[in-house]
């Protein structure tokens, strides 16, 4: 049936509402030479109520939003109720949800959503049974060309269809952003280099997680991974954010660290949720022996 | 007598708080190459979705499609200075001399509501009133009536509360052979 509405306000059904539901759709036409008709809205009604949650369980327990870092996995469960059976030949309106998954890249060194946003599509589909619907994901789908680095989100949809198929109202939404793994880069010391003295060494790090703990230890000796060395306590980097963080850290005056010559290893260990990396290393070698050469005179009066 | 915990409880206790090491466990940052090698190989687990009632949807029925549903849907009702839209199926007959009134496509015309097209156009269109179950083809209509509406000379629409509306199509072909048998 069409009908014309008002511009505003509100009116009852013409017809009664079928057990199989009814689709309104709104529709305005422009008058003169181009009259194609724009869809300005649609909704289906039927009388059976569709419900769905959308729930992302991530390494992270930060509460205000799900969040993940882009190696890490993470799980996410759909609880979908008030579908109707499929009975073979029946009509199937009522019968399923939509389910859509996607990912979208902010780019590197960005970490806000920007204006416009590719929202690439991991997954479409139905569910047509209800209850717990769960997906455990090996890690991050959001794309780029140096992933390592590159930040985004994912989201999670599922909505109601119409009896012809089509999309109508959103049950649930679920969104996670995903965060780049950290980088540090070590400058001022040349590895296995020998130094009479502790030189200036910097540490420039990209992409801490928003939520960890960042700091230098070093130790006598060659490097060996779980190796409790003196943490040096000015290079402790705690990071409580929404965002990942750029800082700098700058190594000085480190002499009295150096207790022996010998070989040292100074490591960067970056603690998140997901427990504690060793980000990089560099291994040295102290001599501070002071060598004097001369020579022994002898005389005879 | 029952003690609280097990001898084997206290010892794994034991066991465990002598052998905890001074240091959380330390994983060395897996290199960039090897991070995007283990990402190629990581499987979507929506793999094996028929079992768990799930099926990829294959197209996504676009905004221009709709259009392109309701314009195949409708049809346009035209006096030669304006036109108005209409389900197609609400069109119940048409005489010869009345053909061109009725078109698939928009004329580059005014657009008016229904309600002012039949009023300006009242000589020469009929409203064929059904009721709900009539449309569905659950109950039939009085053939008298429909000769009475075919034999005027005007186009026949189909109307439920005084609107167009498009009945199954067994209906406009009960109207014909009413007019056919009314010969």
């Amino acid at each position: 049936m069409q009908t014309n509405v008002a511009n505003n306000g509100s009116r009852l059904s013409l017809l009664p509402l079928e057990l199989s539901g009814a689709q309104f759709t709104i529709w305005t036409m422009k008058n003169g030479t181009s009259q194609t008709p724009q869809l300005l809205a649609t909704r289906f009604v039927d009388a059976y109520q569709k419900a769905a949650t959308v729930t992302i369980q991530t390494g992270d327990p930060y509460a205000l939003i799900p969040r993940t870092r882009v190696d890490k996995p993470f799980t996410v469960r759909l609880n979908v109720s008030g579908l109707r059976p499929i009975v073979r030949g029946g009509d199937l309106t009522g019968t399923s949800v939509r389910f859509n998954h996607t990912a979208s890249t902010y780019g590197i060194g960005v970490h806000t959503p920007p204006g416009t946003m590719t929202a690439n599509t991991v997954f479409n589909g139905t569910i047509n049974q209800n209850g717990l619907h769960t997906f455990n994901f090996a890690g991050a789908n959001i794309s780029s060309s140096n992933l390592s680095a590159a930040s985004g989100e994912e989201n999670f949809t599922v909505s109601s269809l119409t009896g012809s198929g089509a999309l109508d109202t959103t049950l649930a939404t679920g969104r996670m952003q995903v965060w780049p793994r950290s980088t540090v880069a070590i400058s001022g010391i040349t590895a296995n280099a020998t130094y009479a003295t502790m030189p200036e060494v910097t540490f420039t790090y990209n992409d801490l997680y928003p939520d960890s703990k960042t700091y230098v230890q070093v130790y006598r000796g060659p490097s060996v991974l779980g190796t409790t060395g003196t943490t040096i306590n000015s290079s402790i980097i705690p990071i409580a954010d929404v965002t990942p963080q750029d800082r700098t850290f700058i190594l000085r005056n480190c002499d009295n660290f150096l207790t022996d010559d010998g070989q040292y290893t100074i490591e960067v260990l970056h603690t998140t949720p997901w427990g504690t990396e060793r980000l990089a290393l560099v291994m040295f070698f102290a001599d501070r022996t002071i060598e004097v050469t001369g020579q022994v005179f002898s005389s005879e009066f | 007598m029952k003690l609280p915990f097990s001898i084997f409880g206290l010892f794994t206790l034991v066991s465990v708080a002598l052998g905890a090491p001074k240091n959380p466990v330390i994983q060395d940052r897996i290199s960039d190459a090897e991070f995007n090698a283990r990402h190629a190989k990581a499987v979507l687990p929506y793999a094996a979705l028929e079992g768990a009632g799930m099926k990829a949807v294959e197209s996504e029925k676009s905004e221009q499609d709709e259009v392109a549903d309701l314009l195949a849907r409708s049809a346009f009702l035209t006096d030669g200075r304006q036109c108005t839209i209409l389900p197609a199926g609400a069109v119940i007959h048409v005489p010869k001399n009345r053909e061109d009134r009725v078109v698939k496509s928009a004329p580059s015309l005014p657009l008016v509501t229904w309600e002012d097209f039949l009023r300006a156009n009242a000589s020469w269109i009929r409203e064929f009133a059904i009721d709900s179950d009539q449309a569905t083809g659950a109950k039939p209509f009085d053939p008298k009536a429909a000769q009475a509406l075919g034999s005027s000379g005007s186009i026949v629409i189909s109307t439920y509360i005084r609107q167009p509306v498009a009945p199954v199509a067994g209906v406009k072909t009960a109207f014909a052979k009413a007019l056919e048998a009314a010969k």
